[in-house]
């Protein structure tokens, strides 16, 4: 790093020196008396019966995957004699609303000042900037303690908590009675939204923070490995994987018409390349390689795709391009006017416009085909500005550090109700049914309603 | 000096013998033999679990946790010569956890709007030289107490611990391309929180 004026020095060495514990930090002299305590208490696992080595091994395992392979024809068969499993309306099936990742909410949203709809739900850990998915009456979302929680619409009860191994960093997907995530143990995990009952997981070679959406029985999703993949959404078996796009998919992809877009980060140069749905191919490589850092979440709309570079880095250059949707050639970029170390990303984008979000705590509209800012000024916060946003009904959704929730009338930029205060930051937003739905840092799922009549769902 | 050698690679050898007896006895159940190996290398696994928590009762709580998850499942530890990294990797694990569970850490990334302001710029007294020395070391520390578990346990491992890239990347099951990406984001997210620190 650099020397900066007032900034210590951040060499190798120093890190190493300034972490190194010194020579007397030991353990607590009653430590291994505490752990003795508490493994006279604990029953060992048993060892797995093919742990061993030898023929007499080799033959157990044979029959064992003997009667598993019939089992797995048992199963497969009675699945088969069954009705399927009833699906239940995926209203806001993905992250951002759906595999176009524009934001645009299906609603109606709140009605009037917003207000607190139910008690926040206690959830098992924080949440990141990701967002609730919501279906058949029922709102879902992962936390970083490695739960996914399954709340009541209406009241906020909650359903059930399913554990699905380590932090969820990632949106849910919702689709044929499934909830899908992604967890940084390296799996995508599918969950029933009646139970939590874990149907299948995928692993993967890295972590799964890319939020997964599902179009026609097939689930997609990138993984830090530096794959896509596409996976039977009912058994999880693999349709597809692309080949290695050089570094990690830390964000979700966006489909649309049959295309997949997808950044993969770098610590030099970034990528962001489409792929065909159908077979996972590469279609075209964005010419103009993006710079340090990881590309955010794409959207799609009106022929165009727009991406972010440098997130995850406070000093690399931060540019929103808008990109022809069939070939990747750049259209226009833009960065924030309080300078190209401001993150700039998608929001939302509906209407020919698109939101972005900064964290010069600023929300831009710019014309979609042009760039031109459509507000007389930028919508301004307190706090920066790093997440997805809703829109619905022409109000645009937007959660801020400063831990306000804000509705801003799309086509004006005025602020249409007085900012509801979250605890805690918020991320992205689900939007149905005259309510809004937001996680947050503090590990709560929020609802906010509108002061006016709330519709049923 | 010959001498001296051929003696340290003798108790070495000694040593590696009398561990294997003791973990084929813990494997079979025996916690006197589990005892015994733990409090061999106890200080080592809490200065790890310390390095990453930063905090007495969460590195002692990290070292319990893992120490009896490590016995638990002992039994299917197929390769006893991994038990040392198999066990600090269910260290540095449980740090890990500690550090989400209890919040500190911010989720995905160390903090937003951290460039300083020029008003922040104008009113950063200047440090006298011969306090840099420390100053590093503190806000280093400071700046560290920022991060998440998982980019303090990169860092810890790598600055610390001095484990090969290789080794870490076995360890946390990701390609050493991976591995190197993260541990470069892990060094960002420092000079980062450096930054936060300093204002």
């Amino acid at each position: 790093m650099s020397e900066m004026r007032g900034m210590p020095r951040l060499t190798d060495d120093a890190i190493r020196e300034a972490l190194t514990l010194g020579p007397d930090v030991r353990a607590p002299f009653d430590l291994g008396g505490a752990i003795r305590t508490t493994i006279d208490a604990t029953p060992q696992r048993r060892a797995r019966p093919w742990g061993g080595s030898g023929r007499s091994t080799l033959a157990f395992r044979f029959v064992v995957v003997g009667l598993l392979v019939l089992a797995l024809i048992a199963a497969i068969l009675l699945i088969g004699s069954r009705r399927p499993t009833p699906t239940l309306p995926a209203a806001v099936s993905a992250y951002r609303g759906g595999p176009e990742r524009t934001g645009i909410m299906p609603g109606p949203g709140p009605q009037g000042t917003l207000a607190s709809c139910w008690q926040p739900v206690a959830l098992k850990g924080p949440v990141g900037s990701y967002a609730p998915a919501v279906g058949g009456g029922i709102v879902f979302i992962g936390d970083a303690a490695g739960f996914v929680t399954a709340a009541d619409e209406a009241t906020g009860k909650v359903r059930w908590q399913q554990h699905v191994g380590d932090a969820v960093n990632s949106g849910p997907a919702l689709a044929d009675g499934l909830v899908f995530v992604g967890s940084d143990d390296g799996n995508l995990t599918a969950l029933a939204v009646a139970d939590g009952t874990v149907r299948w997981h995928h692993q993967t070679g890295a972590r799964v923070r890319s939020s997964a959406t599902v179009i026609d029985g097939v689930v997609y999703f990138g993984s830090d490995d530096g794959h896509l993949y596409a996976l039977d959404a009912a058994t999880g078996d693999q349709r597809w994987v692309s080949d290695d796009t050089g570094g990690p998919i830390d964000r979700a992809v966006a489909i649309a018409a049959d295309v997949i877009y997808a950044g993969s980060g770098s610590s030099t140069d970034a990528t962001f390349d489409a792929f065909d749905r159908a077979t996972g191919r590469t279609l075209w490589a964005q010419p103009a390689r993006l710079g340090p850092g990881v590309p955010s979440t794409p959207a799609v709309a009106d022929g165009r795709v727009f991406v972010a570079s440098g997130l995850d880095l406070t000093s690399a250059p931060h540019v929103l391009y808008a990109l022809d949707a069939s070939t990747g050639t750049q259209i226009w970029a833009f960065t924030s006017p309080n300078g190209l170390q401001q993150q700039v990303t998608v929001g939302a984008v509906a209407n020919g416009i698109v939101y972005v979000v900064s964290y010069d705590k600023a929300v831009y509209a710019l014309d979609v085909a042009t760039m031109a800012e459509r507000w007389p000024a930028p919508f301004v916060t307190h706090g920066a500005l790093g997440g997805s946003a809703g829109f619905v009904d022409g109000t645009l959704y937007v959660g801020s550090t400063d831990r306000s929730l804000y509705a801003i009338d799309g086509s004006t930029g005025v602020l249409k109700t007085p900012p509801y205060p979250i605890s805690g930051e918020p991320s992205g937003p689900a939007i149905v049914d005259g309510r809004l739905f937001v996680a947050t840092t503090l590990g709560q799922l929020v609802c906010v309603s509108g002061s006016e009549a709330t519709p049923g769902p | 000096m010959l001498g001296g050698t051929a003696t340290a690679a003798a108790d070495d050898a000694s040593a590696k013998t009398r561990d294997r007896e003791l973990l084929r006895a813990a494997a079979a159940g025996d916690a006197d033999a589990f005892d015994v190996l733990i409090r061999s290398r106890l200080d080592r696994l809490y200065r790890m679990a310390m390095a990453i928590t930063r905090s007495e009762a969460d590195a002692r709580d990290a070292t319990q946790d893992a120490c009896v998850l490590a016995w638990r499942e002992l039994p299917r530890l197929r390769d006893h010569a991994s038990f040392d990294a198999w066990i600090s990797q269910i260290v540095v694990n449980a740090a890990r956890g500690i550090v989400r569970r209890i919040g500190r850490a911010q989720v995905r990334e160390v903090s937003v709007d951290l460039e300083p302001t020029e008003e922040h710029a104008r009113i950063e007294p200047s440090r006298p030289a011969e306090t840099d020395a420390f100053a590093d070391g503190d806000a280093i520390r400071a700046a560290f107490a920022r991060l998440d578990g998982t980019t303090r346990a990169l860092l810890v491992l790598h600055y610390v611990e001095g484990r090969p890239l290789a080794e870490i990347a076995r360890a946390t099951g990701s390609p050493i391309g991976t591995v190197k990406w993260r541990l470069s984001n892990a060094r960002r997210a420092l000079e980062q929180a450096l930054k936060a620190e300093r204002r």
